[in-house]
């Protein structure tokens, strides 16, 4: 099978497409991905530019439902309107128009996390493409709801290994309510590692890494660093460019035993977790 | 599972004679939790006062493929701890211990039999509190708060229970004892704890947790606030949420309560009040709280408020808070029975849909009152009525539904905090299509492949679960 990009404008041409597909990648390029396994391999690349665009925005509700392919930076212009904004903060970087399916599947850490989440918490509900081809909704509008098994958590920050975003309904917040950013700065540099540690370690951890540090998040006790950890401390987590994040052992086997039950024929975005499973 | 397998369950286990209750007084006191219109016995009741014990009970039920169902304080109120096709419960009143607190990254481990409010009692002196705080806190566990992904007054401000949850040790639904997330929380590993969290006790037991530990706000503000009628109640709750401000409570309580209160403890409110809204604003910034609370009260009177009552201290706020903390226990003055609704819509259709609360009530010719949650939109609309007679049930079932198909066509979920259980399962239908439940049946299936691990609840009924369904239903069906 030769390598092909598509870009479907409607649900039913998605659903269709991935039913019919061998193996499908659709989160845009981004530098936190490990993209060489994936690039390597053959399939169809899922393009969603043509699916985008805001739904609704729901202001009152402080809700808007959005079409995944739609770049971050279209939807905070649309919410901009009703003065109010997904609260998305970053370093300098290439993050800010990657699409919405993409910043959902890799819930990257940023700096106003502490203050207002990230998007397992502002997800309320999606539609999402199965495997098979079968369109699903998860979730709801409504802020809060505990029917049924919440995979909206689940599938934020998987990479899209479980399923395709095709669209979100997301929590938006007021622009005036907006936290100020809790930020030292330090050398300017491109990001290259994303380190949160505990509370009680950071001060230290600013001191050794001071060599590195481009931005420390007093707030959410995470540094961001132009350059990989060495030795990082026990309890830290990690996010470096190229890589996919560190999965325990449980998690991994958890992992592949999802997987077969939502994907057995391996066909969503496979070689995301390559680097771990190995 | 019958004599046989319980010699065999006390005979394998190595746990005490005093961790197996057994005989038909065990039976009956672990036939239901607080959801108490259907009912189921369970063969034998647990005891395990370490994961290890949960594991080797796990273990065991595997092996003989007996169903297991973990219980807590058993305050659910969907049925989530009915064992639903008997086996044995898991019951973690032994599991009371905090192991560790970890102020300087405020959070703590504790075992999850524990008591919720025990956990903030823990770190006050810090400081500090476990924020999900649902008005069962005094005995309701935190497992059984993981399983529910329970709600609270201050959920508005602070999140229900999911968010709170850093990392739990727990038994998997085949018996192997797994770590998800952990002191710190998850980073980028895959949200396994989050699917966890919430899905009621299906996909394993959860024993042991890293709860996260919340700063105690220095300035708080309480502001009661008396409508003469419903609606300009509701509209004020909608107005305030699209001002941008989150008070951290919001609740809303109408006639039917103020008359349970007054009957029940004496509590008096203004002449005329058909409606209250009782507001709460906190945060580390006095100018701030202030202005937020001076914000709530002005589009309160705009929108038609007759008192406004503002707490001048900690007494006097314990004051306001006893309308919402004595409110659904004082229904008991209304009538024998009290059922409990838990319908969410999205906030700024409260207005339309509490109009819809009073007239299904109203068709169905059942008394309603209304008390919740109203800045989540999270409502729970009370019918009381008498349950020994058969028709006033049927009714109260009717309009419950009704109430639910309200919530699902104005973009909301069939419940916001107490769960699906065994209650909701014929409403998942409603609101997911057969492919989105097929979705969550796979969910599910990933983690609990033999469906032994509190089976029945959640999804709706396999085989086994409607063959037994009508053994659940309680006197009165």
């Amino acid at each position: 099978m030769v390598s092909q990009t598509v870009r479907p404008d409607s649900i039913e041409a998605i659903a269709d497409l991935v039913a019919g597909a061998h193996r499908v990648y659709h989160l845009q390029p981004h530098p936190f991905r490990g993209l060489a396994a994936s690039a390597a391999m053959d399939g169809t690349w899922l393009d969603l530019s043509r699916w985008s665009g805001v739904v609704h925005h729901y202001a009152d509700d402080q809700t808007v439902v959005v079409r995944a392919g739609t770049s971050l930076s279209e939807l905070q212009a649309a919410l901009a309107g009703a003065r109010q904004t997904i609260p998305w903060a970053q370093l300098d970087g290439p993050a800010l128009d990657s699409d919405i399916t993409t910043l959902i599947g890799l819930n990257l850490p940023h700096p106003l996390m502490a203050q207002h989440g990230t998007w397992r918490d502002w997800v309320l509900g999606m539609t999402v493409v199965r495997a098979n081809g079968t369109v699903v909704k998860l979730g709801s509008r409504a802020v809060k709801n505990v029917a049924g098994y919440d995979g909206t958590r689940l599938l934020t920050g998987s990479r899209g290994i479980f399923g395709i975003v095709i669209e979100a309904t997301l929590r938006t917040y007021p622009l005036g309510g907006l936290a100020t950013l809790d930020l030292q700065l330090g050398r300017e540099d491109v990001v290259h590692c994303i380190y949160r540690l505990q509370r009680a370690d950071v001060e230290l951890e600013c001191e050794r890494l001071a060599e590195s540090l481009v931005a420390y998040d007093r707030a959410a006790h995470t540094l961001y660093l132009s350059q990989a950890v060495p030795a990082p401390l026990p309890h830290a987590h990690r996010w470096e460019v190229g890589k996919p994040p560190a999965q325990s052992t449980a998690v991994s086997a958890l992992r592949v035993a999802m997987k077969r039950a939502l994907d057995p024929d391996d066909k969503l975005n496979p070689g995301e977790y390559d680097e771990v499973v190995a | 599972m019958g004599r046989f397998e319980i010699d065999s369950l006390v005979r394998e286990l190595c746990l005490r004679p005093d961790q197996i209750l057994t005989g038909s007084a065990a039976e009956r006191a672990y036939d239901c939790d607080a959801y108490t219109v259907d009912r189921s016995r369970p063969t034998a009741v647990t005891l395990p006062e370490r994961t290890e014990e949960v594991a080797e009970i796990v273990r065991w039920c595997v092996m003989h493929s007996v169903p297991f169902t973990a219980r807590g304080a058993g305050t659910g109120l969907s049925g989530g701890a009915l064992p639903a096709l008997g086996g044995v419960v898991i019951s973690t009143k032994r599991l009371t211990k905090i192991l560790e607190i970890d102020v300087p990254n405020r959070c703590l481990l504790a075992q999850t039999g524990i008591a919720n409010r025990k956990l903030s009692d823990a770190v006050a002196a810090h400081g500090l509190h476990f924020a999900p705080d649902p008005s069962s806190q005094n005995v309701a566990t935190l497992g059984g708060n993981i399983a529910e992904n329970a709600g609270g007054p201050h959920t508005l401000k602070y999140g229900v229970t999911a968010p709170h949850i850093r990392g739990c040790r727990m038994v998997t639904a085949n018996g192997e004892i797994i770590e998800l997330g952990g002191r710190n929380g998850l980073g980028g590993e895959l949200d396994f704890l989050g699917l966890v969290v919430g899905s009621e006790g299906t996909l394993g037991i959860v024993t042991e947790a890293w709860v996260e530990l919340t700063p105690l706000p220095r300035e708080v503000e309480t502001a009661l606030i008396a409508f003469g009628a419903v609606r300009p109640a509701t509209e004020t709750v909608a107005a305030i949420i699209a001002s941008g401000v989150i008070p951290a409570a919001l609740e809303f309580m109408d006639r039917g309560i103020l008359a349970a209160l007054r009957a029940a403890f004496g509590l008096v409110y203004p002449d005329g009040t058909d409606a209250l809204l009782l507001v709460e604003c906190d945060g580390d910034d006095r100018a701030q709280v202030s202005r937020e609370m001076a914000q709530v009260e002005q589009i309160a009177r705009d929108l038609g408020a007759i008192e406004i009552r503002r707490a001048q201290d900690a007494a006097d706020r314990a004051k306001l808070w006893a309308a919402r903390k004595k409110g659904v226990g004082a229904m008991g003055r209304l009538a024998p029975t009290v059922v409990t609704h838990d319908g969410v819509i999205p906030r700024s259709a409260l207005p339309e849909m509490l109009d819809a609360v009073y007239r299904i009530a109203a068709d169905h010719q059942i008394g309603v009152a209304n008390i919740f949650h109203a800045g989540d939109g999270n409502l729970h609309p009370c019918f009381y009525f008498d349950d020994r007679d058969p028709d006033q049930i049927r009714r109260v079932v009717a309009a419950g539904e009704a109430i639910m198909r309200e919530c699902i066509a104005l973009g909301g979920s069939i419940t916001g905090e107490h769960g699906v259980g065994v209650e909701k399962l014929d409403l998942m239908s409603l609101m997911f299509s057969e492919d989105d439940l097929a979705f969550q049946r796979d969910l599910k299936r990933a983690l609990n492949p033999g469906d032994l691990c509190n089976p029945c609840k959640v999804l709706p009924m396999n085989k086994s679960c409607v063959e037994h369904k009508a053994r659940w239903r309680g006197t009165a069906w």
